[in-house]
């Protein structure tokens, strides 16, 4: 029974040893604490999940599973239920960049490489975060931001008007890559937004979905071919981590 | 408790029925960008040439839901202007003739038969900087920019209908 229980012990102790323990929550304020639900268990690499103006959506739980078995820990930030928001549009603006921040700043504690992951209007408050992050002179950088069909719009344009671009866009300093479909309207404005952000020094690469709504992956009315690339949609994220532009030094980001 | 909360909710959808997008107005007038492409039957249209008449130019995809729930109304709104020099031009968003095609056969109870233009490459989106779909626009007949809209509406109800009759020529 001694040796049993002696090696249940030890078993114990080698899974917690290897095994990344999910944080649960991480404090980003005084009185706010984010809840995680944190997939896989690499000690390397890590993909930060952001909300977008939707919340976090049940089907990104079932991609940050694929996700851990292409070999990423991911943890899916729920800034939304921390301070309390609904899942409406309005309630990113409520949220700070420093809650990303401080997000980063526990993930790069853990983890040697940290990858933002965000969809939508998501992608302006992991870009804005980002930035925060990086005016702090960490020690260690992130290694990219995957920015699925990205909302970088100031606010809708006026019928015949150009799109104006939030200030963050061409503010930002990382390795950017783009997932877009080509059925949407921002998949015309495409090369502009590649231009913006690189003219801020961010190098970009871009993915073109073919056949894919915005959104394509938590849509009611899915298509056929929109529920096969949401199956498919970690080996195309872990493509693009894998394809992401070297990022150029600068000195002041 | 239930019959309250039914209650609620069907407001809340009614009124969420109720809201349209409205027409709104180009100050100052503007010339129209220029639109050259071909319909479904291969004939070329080319906005210049609808000079004299109130001109619809709607931007439009059949994988857009708002794009296909506006299409019956104008339909009706082509109906509704019988006789009169108005005209829809439909450009569709870079799909294939047979994607518009299939579209039209699902749509077939509408008997949609105003024209549709195809513009293959999304040229005219990026020169009518066409950033949310539908986008629409509306041409007087002296070839000026009147009114725009960002996504769809009812195009038979009182406000769109108006607007149109207000730019056409005056009996004498």
């Amino acid at each position: 029974m001694k040796q049993i229980s002696a090696f249940f012990l030890i078993f114990l102790f080698s899974v917690s040893a290897f095994a990344e323990p999910s944080p649960g929550s991480v404090k980003v304020a005084p009185d706010v604490e984010v809840p995680i639900n944190a997939y896989g268990t690499n000690r390397q690499k890590l993909i930060l999940w952001l909300p977008s103006e939707h919340g976090i959506v049940s089907a990104e739980h079932e991609i940050a599973k694929q996700l851990a078995k292409h070999g990423y820990t991911v943890w899916i930030a729920d800034l939304f239920s921390a301070r309390f928001l609904p899942n409406l549009p309005s309630s990113l603006n409520e949220i700070p960049a420093s809650d990303v921040a401080q997000l980063i700043r526990a993930a790069t504690q853990k983890h040697n490489k940290v990858y933002l992951l965000s969809s939508g209007q998501g992608a302006s408050r992991a870009l804005e975060g980002a930035r925060l992050w990086q005016q702090a002179k960490p020690r260690r950088p992130i290694a990219g931001a995957i920015l699925l069909f990205p909302n970088l719009y100031a606010a809708s344009p006026d019928a015949g008007e150009a799109p104006t671009y939030l200030p963050i866009t061409d503010q930002s300093h990382l390795s950017i890559a783009i997932l877009q479909g080509n059925l949407s309207p921002w998949y015309w404005q495409l090369d502009e937004l590649k231009t913006r952000l690189e003219l801020g020094g961010s190098p970009v690469s871009s993915k073109i979905l073919t056949g894919l709504r915005d959104r394509f992956y938590f849509r009611d009315d899915a298509l056929p071919r929109e529920i096969a690339a949401r199956n498919q949609l970690a080996a195309t994220i872990d493509d693009s981590i894998r394809h992401l532009p070297p990022l150029k030094s600068r000195k002041n980001p | 408790m239930k019959n309250l909360a039914w209650i609620i909710m069907s407001l809340t959808l009614t009124l969420n029925g109720a809201v349209a997008n409205e027409l709104k107005p180009i100050e100052p007038r503007a010339p129209f960008s220029s639109l050259k492409l071909q319909d479904l039957n291969g004939k070329t249209h080319s906005l210049a040439d609808y000079k004299g008449k109130v001109v619809l130019v709607n931007f439009w995809a059949t994988w857009c839901p708002p794009c296909r729930a506006e299409m019956p109304s104008l339909q009706r709104l082509k109906e509704h202007m019988t006789g009169k020099p108005f005209v829809i031009l439909a450009v569709d968003m870079a799909e294939t003739e047979a994607e518009i095609r299939d579209f039209l056969r699902e749509m077939r109870a509408s008997k949609i038969d105003f024209t549709i233009l195809m513009d293959k490459d999304g040229k005219s989106i990026k020169t009518w900087k066409v950033s949310v779909f539908p986008t629409s626009f509306i041409i007087d007949t002296e070839g000026q920019l009147r009114y725009s809209l960002l996504g769809a509406t009812e195009w038979d109800g009182y406000e769109p209908v108006h607007a149109i009759e207000g730019l056409l020529p005056k009996k004498p």
